[in-house]
This record gives C-alpha cells, sequence and structure tokens, in this order.
C-alpha cells in the first residue's frame, strides 16, 4: 500500500514535469506565431502579394490660374484637409508596407487637376500628356511658387502650403510599390529549378549507394563524408555559389553577376546530402523479400529497382523533399551571394532577384526596419509551406506502391 | 480531473514564471552599454564623433559588458530597459518611445543640423566608378545616366526627395531639374532598357530607393536596381574588388554612410545627404542631456553608473 503511493507519487512527479516542459514547448511556438500573425495580418492582402515592388513616379503640373471650388460631397472616412482654391483635397494615411503617407482623399469636379499636365510624358505629337489626378494618389513631393511641400509634412500641412500657392510647379505622385510578387515568384523558381536538379542527382546517388556499389571501405568513405555535408552552414555553400557557379553561368551563357539559376544551383547542393541521405533511409527499410521476389520471378535487377524498391520508397524519398523544400524556403545567407538581394518585378532567370526570406532580410536592414511588413511576408512564407506540404502529401500518396 | 489539476498547476507555474518583474525606484543603475557593429556606418560616423576613434573598427577598446546589436534591437532595449544607453540615426528617433539626448547642449533636431550646432553627425557620400569601359557599347550611356544621377542628387527635386525619406539637405538651396537637365542630353532619350545599378550602405537604402523612382521619370525612364549591403561595398562594387560586371556586388553608384577612407580611392565622389546620430536611452532616465566628454567615456568605461553622471 505504502510502495503504491510512492510510486504513485513518483509518476506524478513525472509526469507534471514532462506537462510543464510540454506546456513551455506549446507556449512559446504559440507565443512566436501569434506574435508574428498579430503583427503582421494587417498587412496581408491580395494587394500586397500580387503587388508591384518598384514605385511609378509622375511629376503633374497646371497651366491654369486658382479658382474657388467649394467643397462638396466628400463622403470619405478620413479627415479632409481642403484647399478650395485648387478643388483638391488631402487625407493623412498608410501605405501597403506601413509607413505614413498623404494621399489625394477628393478632387473637385471643375478642379485643373482633372486635366493636369504630365511633366515628362509626351503624345506622338510632343505634346505633353493629360493626367487625371484622382483619390488614391500618394504625394511624395510639389513645388509651389511660395514653397515645398513633402508627404511627410502631413495633410494638413500640404493643404495649406497648396492654398497659398498661385502656380503649382510641380506635384510628384507616387504609386507606392512594395508589393512582394516577384519575390514570391522568384522564391517558386527556386523550389521548382532546385528540386528539378537535385531530386535526380540525389536520388540516383541514393539508389547507387544503396542497391549498386559494394560495400567497401571506399563507398563508406564517401557516404560518412555526404554525412558531414548535412552539417556544413549554408553560408559556405553560398560562397560556393559566388565563388564557382556564378562564373560559370557568367562564362557560359553570359549572365552578369548573380541569378536566379545560380541561385537554384547552390541550393541544389545544400539539398543534395538531405534528399541522399532520407532516399538511402527509405531504401534501407524496404524488406529484401521484395527485392528477391522480383528478381526470382524473373526481373533483373534495373527492373527490380525501378519497378518495385524505388516506388515503394516514395514516401520516404518525398519527406526528404518536404525537408527540402523548407530548406530552400528558409535559404537566406547562401542566396545574398548566389542571387543577390535586389527587390524586382519581372523575373528573369539570368539576372539577380531576391527570396521571400531575403526580402525579410532587406526590410529588416537600414536605419529604419519595417518589422511589420517583415511579419506579414514571414506569414505568407508560412502559407507556402503549408501550401507545399500539403500537395506533397497528396502527391505521396497518389504515388506511393509502399507496403506500409 | 487529476490530469486537469495537474495541467492547471504546470500552467500556472508557467505563467508566474514569465510574470515575474522586479521594480527599482532609485535611478542608479550600472549603465549598459549598446553599439553597432564595426561593419556598420552609423558605428564609425559615431565613435568618430565622440572622439574615439580606435573604437572604429576594434570591440576590445569598449567598456566592459557592452553588447551588439542592430537597429531595431537597441531602439527596443532603451525602451526596455531604464540604464540601456545606444545610438541611431535622427530619422529613426522616436521621442514619444525612448529619451534622444542634448548632445552637448544642442537638441537633435534637422534645423540644429542644418546650422552646424548639432556636432554628432555624419555624411551620406556616393562614389562612381571610374572605369565603365566594360560595359561596351553601353559604356558611354551608362557613365552619363551615373553623372546624371548624382546631379539629380544635388537639384531643387531630389533634395526634397532626399527630405521626404529622411536625409537632412538644405531645401533652399538647388538648382530645378529643369535648368540642370539640359546638362544632361542623355535624359531626353529612352533609357527603358537601361539597368542602373544602385548600391552600397543599407543605412542609405531607404533614401536611395524614394529618389530613384523620380530620377527614373526624369531620365528617359532608366530602370533603377538597388543592391544595398553595406557602406563598405559601396567601393568594393564600383572600384573595388567587386566591381568586375560579372560580380554579385558590382554596381555603377556606391554609396557610403561614412567618410571614404583613403584605401577607397575614386575620380568622382560626392555628398549627398547629412544625417545625424542621437545617443539614445529610457525615457525613466531623468538625463537630458549629455557632453561628447561624457558620452566618451560611458562608451570607454571611464563612467559606468548614471548616478556619476547626474551628480
Amino acid at each position: 500500500m505504502n510502495n503504491k503511493a510512492l510510486r504513485q507519487r513518483q509518476d506524478n512527479f513525472v509526469r507534471g514535469v514532462i506537462y510543464t516542459l510540454g506546456s513551455i514547448g506549446a507556449l512559446v511556438l504559440a507565443t512566436i506565431i501569434w506574435y508574428v500573425v498579430s503583427n503582421g495580418i494587417g498587412l496581408v492582402s491580395l494587394d500586397l502579394i500580387m503587388g508591384d515592388s518598384r514605385t511609378f513616379n509622375t511629376d503633374v503640373y497646371v497651366e491654369t490660374a486658382p479658382g474657388n471650388y467649394p467643397l462638396e460631397g466628400y463622403t470619405g472616412e478620413l479627415e479632409l484637409f481642403y484647399s478650395e482654391r485648387w478643388g483638391l483635397g488631402f487625407v493623412d494615411t498608410f501605405n501597403r508596407a506601413g509607413n505614413e503617407a498623404v494621399e489625394i482623399g477628393y478632387v473637385h469636379p471643375d478642379s485643373p487637376f482633372n486635366q493636369s499636365l504630365d511633366k515628362n510624358g509626351f503624345d506622338e505629337f510632343g505634346n505633353h500628356l493629360v493626367i487625371e489626378v484622382r483619390p488614391g494618389f500618394t504625394i511624395e513631393k510639389g513645388f509651389t511658387d511660395t514653397a515645398i511641400f513633402l508627404g511627410r509634412n502631413g495633410a494638413e500641412q500640404i493643404a495649406t502650403i497648396v492654398n497659398q500657392a498661385n502656380v503649382i510647379d510641380e506635384i510628384s505622385i507616387q504609386s507606392r510599390g512594395d508589393g512582394i510578387r516577384g519575390s514570391l515568384i522568384t522564391t517558386l523558381y527556386l523550389i521548382g529549378m532546385t528540386l528539378l536538379i537535385a531530386i535526380p542527382i540525389g536520388v540516383s546517388t541514393a539508389i547507387y549507394f544503396n542497391e549498386i556499389a559494394k560495400r567497401n571501405r571506399f563507398t563508406n568513405t564517401i557516404r560518412t563524408m555526404v554525412d558531414l555535408l548535412t552539417g556544413v552552414p549554408s553560408i559556405i555553400y553560398g560562397l560556393l555559389g559566388a565563388a564557382l557557379f556564378i562564373p560559370l553561368l557568367n562564362n557560359t551563357i553570359q549572365t552578369a553577376g548573380g541569378s536566379v539559376i545560380s541561385g537554384a544551383l547552390t541550393l541544389a547542393v545544400i539539398l543534395l546530402p538531405t534528399i541522399i541521405k532520407s532516399t538511402e533511409e527509405a531504401l534501407k527499410v524496404i524488406s529484401n523479400d521484395l527485392r528477391q521476389g522480383s528478381l526470382a520471378l524473373g526481373a533483373s535487377k534495373t527492373q527490380t529497382i525501378f519497378k518495385v524498391v524505388v516506388p515503394s520508397a516514395v514516401p520516404g524519398i518525398l519527406t526528404g523533399v518536404l525537408l527540402g523544400v523548407g530548406r530552400i524556403i528558409g535559404e537566406s545567407a547562401a542566396l545574398i551571394y548566389a542571387t543577390g538581394a535586389a527587390i524586382k518585378d519581372e523575373i528573369i532567370l539570368t539576372e539577380r532577384s531576391t527570396s521571400l526570406a531575403v526580402h525579410i532580410w532587406t526590410v529588416m536592414q537600414g536605419e529604419k526596419p519595417n518589422f511589420e511588413l517583415a511579419s506579414a511576408i514571414a506569414i505568407i512564407i508560412l502559407g507556402v509551406v503549408f501550401v507545399m506540404n500539403f500537395v506533397i502529401k497528396l502527391l505521396a500518396k497518389r504515388l506511393s506502391k509502399a507496403m506500409y | 480531473m487529476k490530469k486537469f489539476l495537474i495541467l492547471l498547476s504546470s500552467l500556472t507555474l508557467v505563467v508566474g514564471l514569465t510574470a515575474c518583474e522586479t521594480a527599482d525606484d532609485s535611478f542608479a543603475g550600472s549603465i549598459r552599454v549598446y553599439t553597432r557593429d564595426t561593419s556598420s556606418g552609423t558605428r564609425a560616423g559615431f565613435m568618430e564623433g565622440i572622439g574615439f576613434d580606435e573604437a572604429v573598427a576594434n570591440d576590445a577598446v569598449i567598456a566592459a559588458g557592452f553588447v551588439i546589436a542592430g537597429n531595431l534591437d537597441q531602439t527596443n532595449a532603451v525602451q526596455i530597459d531604464p540604464y540601456a544607453v545606444g545610438y541611431v540615426s535622427l530619422s529613426t528617433l522616436d521621442t514619444n518611445l525612448f529619451r534622444g539626448f542634448s548632445f552637448n547642449g544642442v537638441e537633435p533636431t534637422e534645423a540644429n543640423v542644418l546650422n552646424g550646432t548639432y556636432a554628432l553627425s555624419r555624411r551620406f557620400n556616393w562614389m562612381l566608378r571610374d572605369d565603365y569601359s566594360v560595359y561596351g557599347a553601353d559604356a558611354q550611356a551608362y557613365e552619363q545616366l551615373s553623372l546624371a544621377f548624382v546631379a539629380y542628387l544635388g537639384s531643387r527635386e531630389g533634395k526634397a526627395s532626399i527630405a521626404q525619406s529622411g536625409g537632412i539637405v538644405d531645401l533652399s538651396t538647388g538648382e530645378s531639374w529643369n535648368t540642370l537637365r539640359s546638362q544632361h542630353p542623355i535624359c531626353a532619350q529612352d533609357n527603358s532598357r537601361l539597368t542602373l545599378k544602385i548600391g552600397g550602405s543599407d543605412s542609405v537604402e531607404s533614401i536611395a530607393k524614394d529618389i530613384s523612382p523620380g530620377f527614373s521619370t526624369n531620365c528617359g525612364n532608366v530602370e533603377p536596381e538597388h543592391n544595398h549591403t553595406g557602406s563598405s561595398n559601396g567601393f568594393r562594387g564600383t572600384n573595388g574588388d567587386a566591381s568586375a560586371i560579372d560580380d554579385g556586388l558590382s554596381i555603377h553608384i556606391g554609396f557610403a554612410s561614412r567618410e571614404f577612407k583613403d584605401t577607397e580611392p575614386a575620380r568622382r565622389k560626392g555628398v549627398m545627404a547629412i544625417d545625424a546620430i542621437v545617443v539614445i536611452g529610457h525615457l525613466d532616465n531623468p538625463i537630458e542631456s549629455l557632453t561628447k566628454e561624457q558620452v566618451k567615456s560611458i562608451y570607454d568605461g571611464t563612467v559606468t553608473d548614471w548616478s556619476e553622471l547626474i551628480g
């Protein structure tokens, strides 16, 4: 009885420790996810995902003199600061990346800005293009006959300066970029190309090691070296990419500096050990009865490998691929060298670009790190990982002929 | 039921552990020194500004127990740790969240930087490639575009863009680009097939990225490409060991958030804007102003407790 009570107390203690540590783990993970999501979710939008990263600038001016345009029928929610003499209203708002910005909030139907002129744009007759200024345009800066105004002055001050002006020399209107479409596409390209290179090589190597090669000192040495490679920090592979693949590609297909292709090649090298290892493990657990059965039925060794052994190992191979995809998405150190940190909108495989992870790095650099945008990108990365997981699991189900 | 109780008690234990905090009333405590790493242009500008040149590239001379941290970590630290001291660019200063100390009695404001009274400042510098011939048929176009870009930096329009994104420039001077443009005939052509590569200091990144869209529309729609990876790469990518056309870091225009060193020569270089560096601390810190000597004594470890500075 006494003994039993003691044992029960010991059991409860051990269970208490397990529950405590387990809940610390769960709490930490949940906090991280909650922190990232709560910081970034406000910025996640289709606009951010599909938008251009490049900011487009248009400088407009008007040739007419100011008039009198009383405000009528403004229905917006934001507080409007209005210039009656020019029929132009401004609002304080936030742009896609979460930074403060001043936008046009209202244009009077008779305002000269309905027919403003593009300082740098001309039609085929050499006349300035006509631009209709509309609500939603972001103000970067402007010059009047009396003063200079900047977006960061705020809507109220801008409206005052504009209202005092007799001539408006120029207003720079920008459609803010900060979209991450280019980085998302680059990441998907990197995943596709890397797997296309790494899977055939990795799987073949594993098949050679496990099915064909004899176990001797030589193959064992190579096997140990493959094991060692999995632990090498990726920055070293990045240097390899920079030192080997970039010059190689520059001299063969005339790329200039880093490119998406050199990034994919570098990542493929990083993934090889992982894929070789997981494929080998998957091949090892396949029962020898299967191989012998196939051989006994008259199949050749090659037929046995490709029709019996490999299909049975598909779930294991795909697990390796899944780990690889995670590695590709998360990789930043190696890619800064191999593909660069240039945020692009149109992705050309032979040019520099940036992946989502490196995009986060870029956003967090500099004097004003943008944590909200970084969190928003992190959420999108989580989304990509989730989708990839789902697709690969589905593939595994379809392709697998495993006996377990 | 028992399971539930165990779970509940362990949860309260966890929550209790994280909620533990100590309170301190008096303001005396050992100073926790934060600094940027040696590759940072802000650090070089700061250390030179407080007369502690030995610490520009050497961590060993800094006060014991110092912490190396980026911008974000420093601004976070001075919001949490009442005894922390760090330094950031004036554009990062948010006086609602943390304190920006006056330097030699002068408040850190743009006006004070421009009139020269606020002494702790640094310059954002640019340099161009000496050798454009590697671009073959486009060599001349790239050279002229680079020259047009730096001319635009000094124009009224360029300066307004710099000011808009936090750089400190004198807006009362600067010729209109309409006038300057005539000296740069390249801008009258269609340059949309050309990519102007801009890089170097990451402190300059946000300013450079705000200027380039305006420059693009005013100079034949040339495509700007930004690759900002640190001040030292401003030289390396234009005239240094990474300037070869096939190098991942090669650029046409390189920025540094510090002065270019003697080992970083270039034929064409200049100043884009000024940036002030502000010594920052916690809002609970009663000190409002620090002298150059006081800041140096904090960073070289002669003064280790805030109480020594209050008296």
